[in-house]
């Protein structure tokens, strides 16, 4: 059978036509997206995995300088114990030469609008001398854990000048009744902020 | 017409031919997708996301800690401060302070109204105190006078340390003859054991920065392609004291992995394995120009497969008119 070769060619071209516009040019479509798509997928991976690297490095760097790391967990201790905190107090107050005589917690707050960290605030009625007293708030500004002495009241009961003379400042005072003066015992008032997640 | 109906002819074979290598590449890039899935999917393992929760845990804890650390106050400072500006014949008998606010309420004694006037004048000069209220002051029965101070102070009475007379000033008092043993830091003798390969970049245009596995000891780098990676010379940043081998800024063969040794002050050594792959820079730019690629190669092919398909039938058509014509002229 003889085929009309004009026909044919026009069918055939007819026929690529479609063949292009159906299959070759979704499938070129179809090619730039996923090619697209690995683009994408390549650079994640290289973010994802650079970022991960950096967190390993930090990571490392960290464990490094574990104790600075636990300086700073001591600082500012993840949970609210008031145990170790009331225990703390007594103690220092002990090795300081005063008597706590009362330990109220006043309050408990967020430190700021929107931070983890809670702000704790004793008040502290004790009873010794005044270098007791800066002797405690020293060890207070000392220790591990932040403490912050937000107000500090003293005074002396007794009406004489003499007693009131006690009160004066230790460096200011003549040398020779620098001595009696420090040994005098006074009431004192402390509001003390700690703080904690 | 017989060259227009065969060329149609090879058209339409290389139109399949198109379809067919469209059909095979995107087979295979599902495949290079699902590998870089399953790469993503092995890059954020528990391990590594443990060690991102404490990294960013501790990176709060620190940021807390430097806030509280720039506030913090020592208020036992004020002590100190007071005792040295107070006059020999002032005395105090009351002390209230509140830090928040900056303000000290004071009560006191002083020997003469004179006295009070120059303890007056001498907290007024001093830079840590921003104003000084006389509240009252009265003389009492013994000639004394008995009076009340309000100072506002300024912030940095809080950093106040007072000045030692020199002969109180102890061996202990000078920082340079701190044993560092006793304050538990390390001493000089001791060698660093820090071995780590901090940076690993090219410097190529742009830049390319190695990604470290400090756990895996790897590093991997993702260079243009069409990057001659026989001849790279990595800027290498390591830790302090510490040396590495080969050395930074020295050309290597990167076809291969290339192992590089970094030796510690105190002799121990850590091996890394640095890794260059050539890949396509990214994005749609990469995707164009490999589609380029593609579809030269289908060109060609397609050209190719029609010449020869023409050629082909050419020469089928023209032997065949010959054996005819042979046969006519043999009849």
């Amino acid at each position: 059978m003889e085929i009309d070769r004009p026909i044919a060619t026009a069918v055939i071209l007819f026929v690529i036509l479609l063949l292009i516009f159906f299959l070759v040019v979704p499938k070129y479509h179809q090619f730039q997206s996923m090619q697209q798509k690995i683009g994408e997928k390549q650079a994640e991976y290289d973010a994802k995995f650079a970022y991960y690297s950096e967190v390993n490095k930090i990571y490392e760097q960290l464990e490094a300088r574990k104790d600075v790391v636990e300086k700073i967990n001591g600082a500012i201790p993840s949970s609210t114990a008031f145990g170790p905190l009331v225990y703390f107090f007594q103690k220092i107050g002990i090795e300081n030469g005063l008597i706590v005589r009362g330990l109220y917690l006043s309050k408990v707050s967020s430190a700021s609008i929107g931070s983890d960290v809670k702000e704790i605030i004793f008040s502290l009625d004790l009873l010794g001398s005044y270098a007791a007293l800066k002797s405690f708030l020293a060890s207070l500004e000392n220790s591990a854990r932040f403490f912050e002495t937000s107000n500090i009241s003293f005074g002396s009961s007794a009406t004489s000048a003499q007693t009131q003379a006690s009160l004066a400042a230790g460096g200011a005072a003549p040398k020779t009744s620098v001595a009696p003066q420090i040994l005098q015992i006074y009431p004192f008032k402390l509001e003390i902020k700690t703080y904690s997640y | 017409m017989d060259v227009i109906f065969y060329f149609v002819i090879s058209l339409l074979v290389s139109t399949v031919l198109c379809y067919l290598i469209f059909v095979l590449k995107i087979y295979l890039q599902g495949q290079q997708i699902k590998d870089l899935d399953g790469k993503i999917e092995s890059v954020g393992t528990d391990v590594q996301k443990k060690q991102e929760e404490t990294v960013f845990s501790l990176q709060k804890k620190i940021n807390d800690y430097a806030v509280m650390l720039t506030d913090h106050e020592l208020s036992s400072s004020i002590f100190g401060f007071l005792e040295k500006t107070t006059l020999p014949n002032v005395w105090f008998s009351q002390f209230s302070m509140g830090t928040k606010q900056g303000k000290i309420t004071l009560l006191g004694v002083a020997e003469s109204m004179d006295a009070l006037s120059r303890q007056t004048a001498s907290l007024e000069k001093s830079e840590f105190i921003t104003k000084v209220d006389l509240l009252g002051s009265s003389v009492g029965e013994s000639g004394k006078v008995n009076f009340s101070l309000n100072l506002t102070l300024d912030p940095k009475i809080f950093g106040y340390v007072p000045p030692l007379p020199e002969s109180e000033t102890t061996p202990e008092d000078n920082p340079a003859t701190v044993n560092p043993e006793e304050n538990g830091e390390l001493p000089s003798e001791v060698k660093s054991s820090e071995k780590q390969i901090l940076s690993f970049d090219l410097p190529l245009n742009p830049e390319v920065v190695g990604a470290i596995d400090q756990t895996n000891r790897t590093i991997a780098l993702n260079v243009p392609l069409g990057t001659d990676v026989t001849n790279l010379s990595p800027l290498i940043n390591i830790s302090p004291k510490a040396s590495v081998s080969p050395v930074s800024n020295i050309s290597q063969n990167f076809t291969n992995s290339v192992i590089y040794t970094v030796s510690a002050e105190d002799g121990s050594l850590q091996q890394y394995t640095a890794t260059v792959n050539a890949v396509a820079e990214g994005g749609a730019e990469s995707g164009s120009s490999k589609n380029m690629l593609i579809i030269t190669i289908g060109v060609i092919v397609a050209v190719v497969v029609v010449i020869a398909l023409g050629l082909f039938f050419f020469l089928k058509k023209r032997s065949k008119n010959k054996k005819i014509a042979v046969e006519n002229n043999g009849n």
